[in-house]
C-alpha cells in the first residue's frame, strides 16, 4: 500500500533483542503494533527495512528455510481455537509437527507431551472431535498444536482473552511451567498488566508502532506517571502499594503479586503494633 | 493480494452522479447495456462512449479507478480480439502463416472490444458512484412491483447488503486463519493443483465455521432488535426522484432511441 493514501506505517525504529530463556511481556494499546511485531518474529510478515535474526541467522536471507523459523518460533494467535479444523484432537495437534516433517512416532510423542503441558488427558481426548469441547479446552488444544512443534521460542498473543478467571489462571500457569520447567523462551502479549507484571522478567511497552519503554517490571512500573500518560494502568497491586506509600505508609511500591503485598502490609501493621 | 479486488468498489463523492437516485442509475446502466447490444455500428458505440465519458467527468471519479477495474478484463479482451481477428471469414488483408486477417474480422474484433470495454466501464461507474447501501435500496425498490409474483424483494436486498457488509470481514478472517496455519507450518503456495486444493482444507474449515457462527450471531442480534422482514418498515432516507434524475433518464432514453433509429445506417 506504499505511496497510496492508505499507506500506514505500523512499526518504526524497532530495535529489540530477546534473550534465550527469558519471559518477555509485551503490553500496549490496541493498534500499537504488538500483533504486527510478533508476526515478524516467525517470518509471517517481512519487514520493509531492517533484518530479523533468529539464533544469529537472518531469516530473510536467501537460502534460509521458512519452515525452520516456523518450527523454532511458535506463534499462538489471538483466539487460537478459531484455527482448529481437524476431526479429532490428536489430528489437529499433530498438524504442525507433520507439516514440519516430523517422523510419525515422534509426532505421537510430541502430541502426548504437548497435551500434558496444557493439562489435557491424552487417552481421554485424543479421538474426540475438538468441536465437541468447551471454549477453554479448545484454546488449550490450539496452544498444544503450536507447542507440539517443539518450539524454542513461544509467542502468545493474548492467550487469556475471553476466558473466565479460572481459565485464565490455568492457561497462565501452563505457560509459566513451559518457561520454568522446559526453558522455552516466552513472549507474552497482553492487555493485562497484572498478568505481565507477575510473570515476565522483562516488559516491553509498545506505543504507536515503537517501543516506548522497556526493562524489568520494576524499571517499567517505576515510570507509573509515564505509563498513565499513555493511558496504561499500573498493575492493581502496584497501584495499591503506591497509593499506600503516598499516604505515608512505609511500604515498598515495587510489588507485583498479592502475596508479596500481603507480606509488606503485614510487616507494616505488625511493626505498628509493636511500637 | 486479497485487498486488490476493485470490482464493485465505491468511490465516495458528492458529485451530481453520486447524488442521482440509485434506481435511476441502475435503470440507466440497463439502458446502456441494451444500447450496446442493439447498436450495430460505430456511431452507436460512439454515442455510448460519449455518454459514459460525460458521466465520468460529471462524477469526478479519477480515470485510473476505471482502468483498474478494466485490468482483470485484459485477458478476456485480448482473447476476444484475437479470435475475432483470425476466425471471421471474409476479404483477406494480411497473411501470417496459416492465419488470415480479414477486413470483416478486424471490424468484428473492434466491435466486440468496444462493447466489452464500454459495458464494464458503465457498470463499474454505477458501483463507483453508488454506495452499496444505496444500491441495494435501489434494487429493492425496483423489484418491489415483482413482489406480487412472489419475488422476495426486501429479503433479496437484505441478503445483498449483508453479503457486501461481510466481504471485508471475511477477507480479514481469511488472512488471519491463513497466517495461523502458516505458523503451524502449513503451505499454501507450492505443490500441484490437487495438493494445493487439499492444503486449503485447514483454511476453509475454520472459515466456514466462523462464517456460520457470525451468521448465527447476526441473526440473533437482528431478532433482538425486532427485525421481522420488510413489512411496514420505513426508511430514514426515502428515495425521491428529482429533476436531475428525470434529466438523466431522458438523456439515457434519448440515446437508446437514437441508437435504434440509426441502427441500419
Amino acid at each position: 500500500m506504499a505511496g497510496t493514501p492508505y499507506e500506514n506505517i505500523a512499526l518504526e525504529g524497532i530495535n529489540l533483542e530477546i534473550e534465550e530463556g527469558s519471559f518477555i511481556g509485551i503490553i500496549g494499546h490496541t493498534g500499537s503494533g504488538k500483533s504486527t511485531l510478533i508476526q515478524h518474529l516467525n517470518g509471517l510478515l517481512k519487514p520493509q527495512k531492517g533484518t530479523i535474526e533468529v539464533d544469529g541467522e537472518d531469516i530473510w536471507e536467501k537460502g534460509y528455510k521458512r519452515s525452520k523459523v516456523r518450527q523454532k518460533v511458535g506463534l499462538v494467535f489471538q483466539y487460537p481455537e478459531h484455527q482448529i479444523f481437524e476431526e479429532t484432537v490428536y489430528k489437529d495437534i499433530a498438524f504442525g509437527p507433520r507439516n514440519i516433517g516430523m517422523a510419525e512416532e515422534d509426532v505421537m510423542e510430541q502430541v502426548k507431551w504437548a497435551m500434558k503441558m496444557v493439562a489435557l488427558d491424552f487417552d481421554e481426548l485424543k479421538d474426540i472431535s475438538p468441536f465437541d469441547l468447551s471454549g477453554g479446552q479448545r484454546r488449550r488444544i490450539a496452544i498444544a498444536g503450536v507447542l507440539a512443534m517443539d518450539p524454542k521460542y513461544l509467542v502468545l498473543d493474548e492467550p487469556t482473552a475471553g476466558l473466565d478467571p479460572r481459565g485464565r489462571r490455568e492457561i497462565l500457569a501452563h505457560i509459566y511451567s513451559m518457561y520454568r520447567d522446559r526453558g522455552i523462551t516466552i513472549i507474552l502479549v497482553s492487555h493485562n498488566m497484572d498478568e505481565v507484571a507477575r510473570l515476565a522478567d522483562k516488559i516491553i511497552v509498545m506505543e504507536k508502532g515503537s517501543i516506548s519503554l522497556s526493562g524489568t517490571p520494576e524499571e517499567v512500573f517505576r515510570e507509573g506517571g509515564r505509563l498513565r500518560e499513555k493511558g496504561l494502568a499500573l498493575p492493581a497491586i502496584t497501584s495499591l502499594m503506591t497509593r499506600l506509600k503516598e499516604n505515608g505508609w512505609p511500604v515498598r511500591s515495587n510489588v507485583f503479586t498479592a502475596d508479596e503485598a500481603e507480606r509488606e502490609i503485614l510487616k507494616v501493621l505488625r511493626g505498628n503494633g509493636d511500637a | 493480494m486479497l485487498k486488490d479486488i476493485t470490482i464493485g468498489q465505491y468511490f465516495p463523492g458528492d458529485s451530481v452522479v453520486h447524488r442521482l437516485d440509485p434506481r435511476v442509475k441502475i435503470v440507466l446502466t440497463f439502458i446502456l447495456i441494451i444500447s450496446l447490444f442493439v447498436s450495430g455500428n460505430m456511431l452507436g458505440y460512439g454515442g455510448c462512449a460519449l455518454f459514459i465519458v460525460l458521466a465520468l467527468i460529471l462524477s469526478k471519479v479519477p480515470v485510473k479507478y476505471i482502468f483498474k477495474g478494466l485490468r482483470p478484463l485484459l485477458i478476456i479482451l485480448l482473447l476476444t480480439i484475437f479470435i475475432n481477428m483470425f476466425m471471421v471469414k471474409g476479404e483477406v488483408l494480411y497473411n501470417i502463416g496459416p492465419l488470415e486477417i480479414t477486413r470483416e474480422g478486424l471490424t468484428q474484433a473492434a466491435r466486440m472490444a468496444s462493447r466489452l470495454v464500454l459495458l464494464v466501464t458503465g457498470a463499474s461507474l454505477l458501483t463507483l458512484t453508488t454506495s452499496p447501501i444505496a444500491l441495494t435500496d435501489g434494487i429493492e425498490k425496483l423489484l418491489n412491483p415483482l413482489r406480487r409474483f412472489g419475488v422476495p424483494a426486501h429479503e433479496l436486498a437484505m441478503m445483498m447488503t449483508i453479503a457486501l457488509r461481510f466481504i471485508p470481514t471475511l477477507l480479514d478472517e481469511t488472512d488471519k486463519i491463513m497466517k495461523a496455519q502458516m505458523a503451524r507450518g502449513a503451505d499454501f503456495e507450492s505443490g500441484n493443483l490437487v495438493k494445493r486444493a487439499r492444503n486449503l482444507i485447514p483454511l476453509l474449515v475454520p472459515l466456514f465455521i466462523s462464517a456460520f457462527r457470525r451468521a448465527d450471531e447476526l441473526a440473533l442480534a437482528m431478532e433482538a432488535r425486532c427485525y421481522r422482514g420488510g413489512k411496514n418498515r420505513t426508511r430514514m432516507k426515502v428515495l425521491k426522484v428529482e429533476r436531475r434524475d428525470y434529466l438523466a433518464l431522458a438523456t439515457g432514453l434519448g440515446l437508446l432511441i437514437l441508437i435504434i433509429v440509426t441502427r441500419k445506417w
